[in-house]
């Protein structure tokens, strides 16, 4: 109700005067507006909770939208969160004592007689952001996939399967034969056969040496090598 | 900001293991409904553009009248109670809710509320006792239960005066009208009577207390709210037969007596534009109403309607008779009591609890816990309220769809001879051919649409999905009915009984051997075998032998070579077998008390008392008591480390988790104990803490393990949650248990436990374990927060063996061990409820689907909130973002380019075999 909305942004301040009941009250609002100038809005069901060892006090942004106030609270050393669907806050310390009250900005895990940076009062509090509940599932994307280091290879790969025979074209057949020569001595066994690869060794945690086995794979590999040579 | 730069650090540390849900999920694989709580009359406003109600569970609410929604609401258990409070009208758009606070029943709490939008105006604390009366006439007047009376602005809900009444006076009501404030009291030996304050100066107008009659008994008071006159009733003591009534709109106030056709139990009066209407109900049950006109000084009859059984209600200006089948309207005038109209409606057929009606519409409460809100044309919607007050809540499997062989065909085909075996599954298979074209046509129309989903089911069937995501969750209620709720239809209701235990109160519901089979047992003995399926009751008996006074406790299960025994515990420690047969071994069990708990064997139809834990000091008390799930199962009997070596798993299923706490020295304390020979097999103290002991100690305990919470201060305010993982040995590969089931009563080794404690920036309610088809799945847990939310913690993040202060190594890695850090909750995506409000929920129970990785979970309390929820990711379903569209034609594009790369190799191939390959 529009009314409604004036009537207590009109008398907010006048609330906070008159009210005669023997506890503290604190005041407080919620900033709205963000940093690229967009206002934010705090829908009726946002909760601001006051909390200590002994007492718990709970109230409602008021109907301005931003403004809360706790009436009747006793001197203590309280934690002030937001409790929003929309919005994450960050949580205060409020520390209230006869003559007045102290705000500090707090966080999860800190030492409670460790005080952060000190707050201004009547209590300001601005929310981190936007309450983040769920994850997002990443579609299909092309760039993406050209992003990814395994395509990038295989592409690379595809690339010289083309580009390699123009290479050794080009070579002298004395050097080419040098290199062939080397590449089968230096190739490792266990890589050059990956289909001898032992897998429950592997997982066993033994390692899986070029020992057993390998020898025959290897003069294997190497039979082959000289076969697609000739 | 360094604390902002600090969350997206542990938002970033804990990516990996936080689950948030999937957005495309919400809404899908979840459900909740919001509820308000039992309605209470005197706390329910009716207008023609909305329902305004303070529930008996706290909750202040309005709902939309045309459809009985909740526009918004706000659970006030922190501020206000239901009893005593008022609820009315603060003007044209706004309610005021005066209630005593919770903390100090001399304290009301005055908070005004914008109707519509749901925004706080303004509150107000005032001393001076709990809300007696309350009374707008621009300005709020309230009575207190202290004899204050006082003027609080209707703009601010400031004080502008304040007034106390004399000495020897208690507060009845008040009203405020024309400038004056009428204060209705009774002194001690002048009996009934009213005190006239001046509205605008708070000082008494006249220095008399008028009595209206010396001897009063109830006393009740109809005000006008802005049609008719204030009209105070009351009946002289032992007196059925007369009502006095007194206007307090007039002047001069008279007394007048009214004197009814027949003797009544109870009345309710309301005044019309002409006079006073009073609905009785008769001695007999029935109900009937006279209306009364006032002139000249004098009530005078001037119609009634016929004693009937249906109940009826005064709305502003006109009468409602409500019966099982019909809605009746009755004009009220200074003539007559005249027939507008009947309606046919179909009403519940439980017993009406109350009518409250406006001048359009009436709000029917049902004894059941349904409200029905009815305007003369029809029932314009109805809600069920009784799912707020659930005494307990039960997953019913269904039978899956055309299944092709039924248990009894496979287990003839295991056992029988093998040609008989085969033969009869020759046929089986000859049969299901049968079924081959529908198959295939389910199956193409699925390839096409594409939809792998879980295949939708017939709402109104009774049977189960493929993936077994639909279960239907049986209540049952404080108001004795039981409540069947479709899991994959948003939690629509399937079945229900009301009053299945024929006025008995149930205790607890039990799956029985037969699997669609439930007991439902009441706490004097009586007992329902009823399906769980279709909501038939099949049998309804008492216990024999059930003692005198006696009253069943709690409902316990025990387990006997694959047979499930179903058992009643009674306050008199009386143990009532109710399948019948009683177990031929024996069988242990345990009953926890305020401050110890007892052990008992029940040996040949005997009932031992075996042993005692007593807590270490009196000042402790229990606040929780777990066990684990008998039907969780374990797969793996060791936890493998990142070098392949096994701790092995201490797996006791006896294994009894007690929390206490201890209110004078603010300390908590958990002990582990084998419930069947008591033995104490670890505890751990929290002493030094400043221990919340109020919320208490919240304890589940998994397979190996027992996590537990509680609020402290020190040495940071937090929940802390502790877990604390349970070995045969600290020594890795030994195991001295050697494969073997270990007896209780054995002499073996305590098992060697670990522990690490986690601090939760919220408070939590209480604490659930999920449990997988096959115990593969790793296990969640599922607190539910004092912030209206559900969360999801994984275990694997609740690890006793995570690194202090290092950084994992590479066997630890493996292990899938992180560094550790106390604080974890720290993010929204732990909120498994997303933008639920889930108020109030206070027990979670949970149940595997047909798939191994997903379990279905179900919170209850006020609120009701259903998801499904995967612990180790869907590893068994196809993903949503699986894209057939895609996989199809990635298929196409390779033929097509192996279509064409075909020639040109072979072209090559060719050519390198004739030699001409440069």
């Amino acid at each position: 109700m529009l009314r409604w909305n004036i009537i207590v942004a009109a008398l907010f301040i006048l609330v906070i005067l008159v009210q005669t009941v023997s506890a503290h009250s604190l005041r407080g609002f919620l900033d709205s507006t963000v940093s690229n100038g967009r206002l934010l809005t705090f829908s009726p069901s946002t909760e601001v909770v006051l909390r200590s060892a002994e007492a718990k006090y709970k109230t409602y942004v008021r109907a301005d939208g931003t403004s809360f106030v706790f009436l009747n609270v006793t001197a203590g050393s309280y934690a002030l969160s937001v409790n929003s669907a929309e919005h994450v806050f960050p949580t205060l310390r409020v520390d209230v004592a006869t003559a007045d009250v102290e705000v500090f900005l707090t966080h999860p895990g800190n030492e409670w007689s460790f005080k952060g940076p000190r707050q201004p009062y009547p209590i300001e509090l601005r929310p981190f952001g936007p309450a983040v509940y769920y994850q997002y599932r990443e579609g299909f994307n092309v760039l993406k996939l050209f992003k990814n280091p395994m395509l990038m290879i295989s592409l690379l790969t595809l690339g010289m399967v083309f580009v390699l025979p123009k290479i050794m074209d080009s070579m002298d057949p004395e050097q080419l034969k040098e290199i062939q020569q080397e590449q089968a001595k230096s190739v490792p066994s266990a890589l050059a056969n990956p289909m001898n690869f032992d897998v429950a060794s592997y997982l066993a945690g033994k390692a899986s040496g070029p020992s057993s086995g390998s020898s025959a794979s290897h003069s294997k590999a190497a039979g082959s090598a000289r076969s697609r040579k000739s | 900001m360094h604390v902002r730069l600090l969350s997206l650090l542990l938002t970033l540390t804990f990516a990996t293991l936080v689950c948030g849900l999937f957005a495309d999920e919400a809404f899908v694989v979840d459900w909740h409904v919001a509820s308000i709580g039992s309605i209470d009359p005197s706390r329910a406003i009716l207008s023609p553009d909305s329902v305004a109600v303070f529930s008996d569970s706290s909750v202040l609410a309005s709902l939309d009248p045309g459809n009985g929604t909740v526009r918004w609401r706000y659970f006030l258990r922190e501020s206000a109670v239901p009893r005593p409070s008022l609820l009315l009208k603060l003007d044209s758009s706004a309610i005021l809710l005066a209630a005593a606070t919770p903390a100090d029943a001399a304290i009301t709490h005055i908070a005004a509320w914008i109707e519509d939008s749901g925004y706080l105006i303004w509150e107000a604390y005032l001393t001076g006792g709990a809300p007696v009366g309350v009374s707008v006439a621009g300005d709020v007047y309230i009575l207190q239960s202290g004899g204050k009376v006082r003027r609080v602005s209707h703009l601010t809900g400031s004080e502008v005066w304040e007034y106390s009444l004399p000495e020897g006076h208690s507060p009845v009501d008040i009203v405020a009208s024309k400038g004056k404030v009428l204060i209705i009291t009774r002194k001690q030996d002048s009996g009934l009577g009213y005190f006239t304050v001046n509205a605008e100066s708070g000082e008494m107008a006249s220095d008399r207390f008028v009595v209206v009659d010396k001897n009063a008994a109830a006393v009740s008071f109809s005000k006008s709210e802005g049609y008719g006159a204030d009209i105070l009733s009351w009946t002289a003591p032992g007196e059925t037969s007369t009502i006095m009534v007194a206007n307090l709109s007039d002047t001069t106030p008279s007394v007048h007596t009214i004197t009814p056709k027949h003797l009544y139990a109870s009345f309710s009066l309301a005044s019309t534009s002409t006079g006073v209407v009073v609905a009785f109900t008769g001695l007999d049950g029935k109900s009937w109403a006279e209306s009364y006109s006032s002139s000249r000084g004098k009530l005078t009859l001037v119609g009634s309607t016929d004693p009937t059984e249906s109940a009826s209600a005064v709305g502003a200006g006109k009468l409602f008779e409500i019966s099982k089948g019909s809605i009746s309207s009755f004009t009220l005038d200074s003539v007559d009591v005249n027939a507008e109209g009947t309606t046919e409606v179909s009403f519940p057929s439980s017993p009406i609890e109350f009518v409250t009606c406006s001048s359009s519409a009436c709000l029917v409460g049902y004894q059941n816990g349904e409200y029905v809100f009815s305007s003369t044309t029809g029932v314009t919607w109805t809600r069920d309220e009784s799912v707020t007050n659930v005494v307990s809540a039960i997953f019913m499997e269904l039978e899956e769809e055309g299944q092709t062989a039924s248990l009894g065909e496979v287990l003839f085909e295991e056992n029988a001879a093998p040609l008989q075996a085969y033969i009869h599954r020759v046929k089986r298979h000859w049969n299901a051919l049968a079924g081959l074209p529908q198959y295939l046509i389910s199956f193409f129309h699925r390839f096409l649409s594409g939809d792998y989903d879980a295949v939708p089911i017939d709402p109104n069937s009774t049977v189960s999905d493929t993936f077994g995501f639909r279960k239907f969750i049986v209540l049952a209620t404080t108001q004795g009915g039981l409540r069947a709720l479709d899991t994959a239809h948003a939690g629509a209701l399937a079945w229900k009984v009301d009053d299945v235990l024929q006025s008995d109160t149930i205790v607890g519901i039990v799956r029985s051997d037969a699997k669609d089979r439930l007991f439902v047992v009441g706490a004097f003995g009586s007992v329902a075998y009823v399906n769980g399926v279709t909501g038939k009751i099949i049998a309804l008996s008492k216990i024999a032998q059930f003692g005198l006074g006696d009253k069943v406790e709690s409902v316990i299960t025990f387990t006997d070579d694959g047979v499930q025994y179903v058992a009643a515990w009674t306050a008199h420690a009386q143990l009532h077998f109710l399948s019948g047969s009683t177990p031929s071994k024996p069988v242990y069990f345990s009953k926890a008390t305020e401050s110890a708990i007892v052990g008992f064997i029940y040996k040949e139809d005997r009932l031992i008392h075996t042993w005692k834990f007593t807590l270490p000091t009196s000042s402790y008390r229990i606040t929780s008591v777990a066990s684990r799930d008998p039907d969780d199962t374990t797969v793996s009997v060791g936890r493998v480390l990142g070098d392949r070596s096994v701790l092995y798993k201490y797996l006791n299923p006896h294994i009894l988790a007690v929390a206490a706490v201890d209110d004078a020295t603010k300390s908590a304390a958990l002990f582990l104990i084998d419930d069947v020979t008591g033995r104490l097999l670890y505890s751990s103290f929290h002493d030094d803490e400043v221990v919340d002991t109020a919320a208490g100690v919240k304890v589940v305990v998994g397979e190996h393990w027992v996590v537990y919470s509680y609020w402290s201060e020190l040495a940071t305010r937090g929940e802390k949650l502790v877990v604390l993982d349970l070995y045969e040995s600290d020594i890795r590969n030994v195991r001295w248990s050697e494969g073997q089931n270990f007896s209780s009563f054995a002499d073996t080794p305590l098992p060697f436990v670990q522990g690490r404690g986690y601090l939760f920036p919220e408070h939590i309610t209480s604490l659930a374990v999920s449990r997988s088809r096959f115990g593969i799945t790793n296990r969640d847990i599922i607190a539910t927060l004092d912030t209206a939310q559900v969360a999801l913690l994984r275990k694997r993040l609740l690890d006793a063996r995570r690194p202090i202060n290092r950084e994992p190594t590479n066997d630890e890695k493996e292990e899938g061990l992180v560094k550790y850090d106390a604080l974890i909750g720290n993010d929204k995506r732990f909120i498994v409820s997303h933008v639920y409000k889930v108020i109030g929920t206070e027990k979670t129970v949970c149940s595997p689907a047909h798939l191994e990785s997903t379990v279905l979970v179900f919170s209850y309390g006020l609120d009701l909130f259903f998801t499904r929820i995967t612990p180790s990711q869907p590893f068994d379903l196809l993903s949503k973002s699986f894209n057939k569209g895609q996989l199809l034609l990635t298929i196409f594009a390779l033929l097509v380019a192996v279509r064409f790369t075909g020639p040109m190799v072979r072209r090559k191939q060719l050519n390198m075999r004739w030699g001409t390959q440069k």
